[in-house]
């Protein structure tokens, strides 16, 4: 819990509440035949507040299930720490209070999947009909009312996905923490498990998601931060990315020729149709202008704001020094270290 | 935790019966007793001791051998599926994780036993009509061997590929069936060092032949009840000591 103290006023404004809090966190791990140690996270300090739905991202390799594995106790930080509610570190009575979809959740395939959410529930102590009923509950929660008798081995790809975020409820946890729940996903299956995060977001509880695909982020969460060769580049709430200025007018005009408009460059050009790009409201007046005295019609004028995406490439650019070689360095080392998104 | 444990156990027991590898060692063991039958054809008047004889060394064997090929797997398994990584995010500590692991593969040998038990004392009793004082007996110190391998192999499994733990855990199991034979050897050394060193083998590989007294059950002879209780001792001590090394490498371990 962070506090801000009034001394001369005698009192105490709580301000924000901290569910989840990395500090400093570093963490290097052994690759390759000879095992050499290669610096995957380089002092990641993050919090994240109570009832946010944070998103947390990154290009592949970045240390993202690094990251999470840290917070979860599979791997322990060489320095820093990890910090969830008021625990010090994942302790058993913090993990009580989380629920956790792992990357590509690998189940067991001899279990089917009503066997596998009891297994989950009997490890928080849950057991008889109440574990039953809620077994079935969250089996019809996430789509797979009809299949809790299949082996899991049977089961697609989508429906592990969603048995994965079913399992991770099974506590009705304070904190879900989400690594890439909507990989491997059709676009029906991405929308209901945006659906589940935002009932769960309902309920009351924390969110905090990695993933790689900024649609999805862009339109669940609350604040996202951006994870970079394991280094966090990025924090910022979204809405405050994306109620930034406009870029860029994305503009067209209607029966001028381009050759008429020669103080303005075309993009493209479509039947009768010339498309432009401007990037000022003073070169949009001048157009417009332009244009009606060469006779011609505006068609259309679009003002152009950055997206998550814009940012998320920005960021990684700077980061990394240059575009494309530097996407695919990361993809390359990825490739090659078998690092984990 | 007790609950934890129980469903840590159960999930184990269900992954090994639900596979079919242990269906064909149980097959070929209810093969390798029948076929003992057989071979008591050739001999004259001691069909029941070669039955008997028999069918307890297939029985252990086979015993053994589930307990070595479930056990090299039982941690590395999880953790080479990524399906140990939604386990212990949950609250289960690592002991426990370890210990229900080891209660689900007993779970597993002491049923596979009770059945290969079943049959083979149906053909002891169609071969002699009575049973061997001690058959239970033996029987019984069959599951405490199989703890201790069981354990053996978790503890190789806690920081090792299969294929690494099976040599591991069938080198110890081989030499635990001659361990009394380094005890002898030390004692002939010449060099105190080399015999010091012969000897550290034998206390610290677990004497396995402590729990076979097929000898004394084909041949009628009596085993003093205290020699079960510290068989049993043996192997409790030996298991509990075990998995707490497992658990002491397990728990500093990344899961990565």
């Amino acid at each position: 819990m962070r506090s801000v103290s009034h001394a001369d006023a005698g009192f105490t404004i709580i301000n924000a509440m901290s569910i989840l809090r990395f500090e400093d966190v570093e963490k290097s791990l052994p690759f390759g035949f000879w095992l050499r140690k290669k610096k995957v996270l380089k002092g990641v300090s993050l919090a994240v507040e109570a009832g946010e739905i944070y998103g947390f991202l990154g290009p592949n390799g970045a240390g993202k299930t690094t990251s999470i594995k840290c917070l979860l106790g599979l791997l322990r930080p060489d320095a820093g720490a990890v910090q969830l509610f008021d625990e010090p570190g994942p302790t058993l009575a913090a993990r009580r209070r989380i629920g956790y979809l792992p990357e590509q959740p690998y189940f067991y395939p001899h279990l089917k999947g009503r066997e596998l959410l009891e297994y989950f529930g009997r490890l928080f102590g849950q057991r008889g009909a109440p574990l039953r009923d809620k077994c079935a509950d969250l089996l019809e929660l996430v789509g797979l009312p009809n299949d809790g008798e299949k082996l899991l081995g049977q089961y697609s790809k989508g429906m592990l996905q969603r048995l994965g975020v079913a399992q991770s409820l099974i506590n009705d946890p304070d904190l879900v923490i989400l690594d890439e729940p909507m990989s491997g996903l059709d676009p029906i299956g991405r929308r209901e498990v945006k659906d589940l995060i935002m009932g769960v977001k309902r309920r009351g509880a924390t969110v905090f998601f990695s993933s790689h695909i900024l649609s999805d982020a862009e339109a669940l969460c609350d604040r996202v931060c951006l994870l970079v060769d394991g280094k966090l580049r990025l924090e910022a709430s979204v809405d405050d990315l994306l109620d930034e200025r406009v870029e860029y007018w994305h503009a067209a005009s209607e029966g001028v020729a381009p050759a008429a408009l020669s103080a303005y460059q075309a993009e493209a050009t479509q039947g009768d149709l010339s498309f432009y790009r401007l990037h000022s409201e003073d070169e949009v007046d001048r157009w417009v202008d332009a244009v009606r005295q060469v006779g011609g019609r505006v068609y259309r004028i679009t003002p152009q704001r950055a997206t998550l995406e814009d940012y998320f490439v920005r960021t990684v650019e700077d980061a990394r020094g240059s575009g494309d070689s530097a996407r695919g360095e990361a993809e390359s080392t990825a490739n090659r270290e078998g690092i984990g998104p | 935790m007790i609950d934890a444990a129980y469903s840590i156990a159960l999930n184990t027991f269900k992954e090994a019966v639900r596979d079919r590898i242990l269906a064909v060692f149980f097959l070929f063991a209810i093969l390798l007793m029948a076929s003992s039958t057989i071979l008591s054809w050739l001999t004259v008047g001691s069909e029941l001791k070669i039955v008997t004889d028999f069918g307890l060394a297939a029985e252990a064997f086979f015993a053994t051998l589930i307990a070595v090929f479930v056990g090299i797997n039982l941690v590395h398994k999880e953790v080479d599926k990524r399906t140990i990584y939604a386990v212990l995010a949950k609250p289960v500590p690592r002991w426990l994780f370890i210990t229900g692991k080891y209660f689900g593969l007993m779970a597993v040998l002491v049923v596979a036993i009770a059945l290969m038990s079943v049959f083979y004392l149906g053909l002891v009793w169609w071969k002699g009509g009575v049973f061997p004082a001690h058959l239970l007996g033996a029987l019984l110190l069959s599951v405490a061997e199989v703890s201790v391998v069981t354990s053996v192999a978790i503890v190789f499994s806690s920081f090792a590929p299969p294929i690494e733990a099976a040599i591991f855990t069938v080198g110890v199991w081989a030499i635990g069936h001659m361990s009394w034979g380094f005890a002898a050897l030390a004692e002939r050394l010449p060099s105190a060092a080399l015999g010091n060193a012969i000897g550290l083998i034998y206390y610290v590989v677990p004497d396995l032949e402590t729990f076979n007294i097929r000898g004394q059950v084909v041949h009628d002879l009596a085993v003093a009840p205290s020699y079960y209780v510290g068989a049993f001792a043996y192997a409790a001590a030996y298991t509990v000591g075990m998995l707490v090394l497992a658990v002491i490498i397990f728990r500093n371990r990344d899961l990565k």
